[in-house]
């Protein structure tokens, strides 16, 4: 079993598996300036949203946390921040100042300062192309495992989730654990009825104590809705492919945490410590919003378990998708890298486990995921803890 | 040829079954970590996957899979018969139902010193 992967070293400690330039949007209005340079200028990204404009106190800092945390990304080599005017407590200079902390070239672009669109474009243009120069030359080197923050995620699940994709996904962070890496796990409403496996497998009572409270806030959102929330968790399609009800779906979910101790638990988007282990991450269901709260907190590779099949896919956080359900390889085989519906048919875990790790460790090394080929980049979203106003 | 279906644990009194199912087929279920195999004749289609009950379960009793509560029945259940969302439902985020059903509902009833917090976060 590999215990090393090729990555880019950082100056802050971690290494990154690509080596972007990273066009961080700081609000709505720069998101064209963001897009249009991705466009021009090879191998860089964009990440572009809605937000970032008249949120209340802790939703703009949730939304600079995650942008923050997108920056710090060792996926990112070098990164540009652009924002309009002034977006009191998320400007790109607040942003960029975090980011600079660790030691990677950052670059700030203001519209208004720089005279109007035109100019700040050609600035935030000639500034990506400089930093592809200044980056693109860098060799990849071997680095251990434990370097890997291993991100962890499900959607449109099905009833075969919970007994093939979900357990070769847990199988691959026992392996990256034991070679000192983080596995990063998520979605708190699937967390709904695997009480007694946290409490379990809590490295101490108040770790257990610590999501056991995120799940009791989230149900707690759910009932003062008055509704009954079966259609959206277990959603539509969990539904068709045979899961009952959120326990259900939650156990299974959980079947990819794998079997090693959980060592912490952090808020949305907040970074995670260095303890290797299983860290838990309280998020909604919502697979954008999840992916890019574990993307900000630093993983640089994830595995998404689909049963019916799934395009998400995070455009800064390499994210390779597989399933067990047959029929959904065939129809959907293109937004999927790994298979692993052989083992209703006598394939071992092991077996299916290592050839999901085989898959991840190439991915980290260079190897593109099909989103990646196709330029097919959807999964980025920043989670809401309150009202626009 | 017979059908195949799989009990994640033996506590468990529904099973999963491998491909679709139709009424009167048998289905040899395995148990997880054990060698012990049973015979369970359909009484209804089950589609590909879904869940089919391995023991006559009565209305309100733990639907149990992976060895955990995953809800309860809201009808009798027979061996045999499909389960799915028409004859079990979900413990968990029912808003819809009276303060007073939920609070006697075991997992939410260490709930109630909160239940009056708003929204999240």
């Amino acid at each position: 079993m590999r215990d090393y992967f090729y990555g880019y070293p950082r100056p802050d400690g971690q290494a990154g598996i690509r080596n972007y330039v990273l066009m961080l949007s700081g609000t709505l209005y720069a998101n064209p300036t963001c897009e249009r340079v991705a466009y021009m200028v090879q191998n860089t990204l964009a990440i572009v949203h809605p937000l970032g404009r008249c949120q209340i106190a802790p939703d703009l800092a949730q939304t600079k946390r995650t942008l923050v945390g997108h920056g710090l990304n060792p996926n990112a080599g070098a990164v540009i921040v652009v924002d309009h005017f002034k977006e009191q407590g998320c400007t790109a200079d607040e942003i960029a100042h975090e980011i600079a902390r660790s030691g990677k070239p950052v670059e700030v672009v203001n519209i208004r300062r720089e005279g109007g669109a035109v100019n700040a474009l050609a600035r935030a243009l000639r500034a990506a192309v400089e930093f592809q120069r200044r980056i693109s030359g860098q060799q990849r080197e071997r680095v251990p495992l434990s370097k890997l923050i291993y991100g962890i995620n499900c959607g449109t699940s099905d009833v075969t989730s919970g007994l093939s994709a979900n357990r070769c996904v847990g199988w691959v962070a026992d392996r990256i654990v034991e070679a000192g890496g983080r596995a990063l796990v998520a979605e708190t409403t699937e967390m709904m009825g695997g009480e007694a496996l946290i409490r379990a497998k809590a490295k101490t009572p108040e770790i257990a104590r610590k999501i056991l409270d995120m799940i009791d806030r989230m149900e707690q959102s759910i009932l003062a809705c008055g509704v009954d929330m079966r259609g959206s968790q277990p959603t539509g399609d969990n539904i068709a492919g045979g899961l009952s009800t959120i326990e259900e779906k939650a156990i299974g979910a959980m079947q990819k945490w794998g079997t090693k101790t959980i060592v912490g638990a952090v808020g949305y988007a907040e970074p995670i410590g260095p303890e290797p282990g299983v860290w838990v991450m309280d998020t909604p269901g919502h697979g954008g919003e999840s992916i890019t709260g574990i993307c900000a907190a630093g993983a640089q590779v994830m595995s998404f378990a689909t049963g019916g099949g799934h395009t998400i896919n995070h455009p800064l956080m390499i994210t390779m998708r597989l399933t067990g359900n047959r029929e959904s390889w065939k129809k959907m085989g293109d937004t999927m890298e790994v298979d692993v519906s052989d083992m209703f048919r006598g394939t071992s875990l092991d077996k299916a486990g290592e050839r999901l790790f085989n898959e991840v460790l190439d991915i980290c090394n260079g190897k593109m995921t099909k989103a990646e080929a196709m330029r097919e980049f959807n999964g980025f979203a920043i989670n809401r803890c309150g009202p626009s106003v | 040829m017979s059908l195949t279906a799989l009990i994640v644990h033996r506590d468990d009194n529904v099973a999963n079954l491998i491909g679709a199912g139709k009424k009167g087929q048998s289905v040899v279920c395995a148990t997880e970590g054990a060698s012990q195999q049973l015979a369970i004749r359909l009484l209804e289609d089950v589609p590909a996957n879904h869940k089919f009950a391995v023991r006559d379960i009565k209305a309100g009793d733990a639907i149990i899979k992976y060895g955990l509560n995953i809800g309860r029945a809201s009808c009798d259940i027979r061996k045999g018969q499909y389960v799915h969302v028409h004859n079990i439902e979900s413990n968990r985020g029912r808003g819809d139902l009276s303060g007073k059903r939920r609070a006697a509902g075991s997992s939410l009833s260490r709930r109630k010193t909160s239940a009056k917090s708003k929204t999240a976060r």
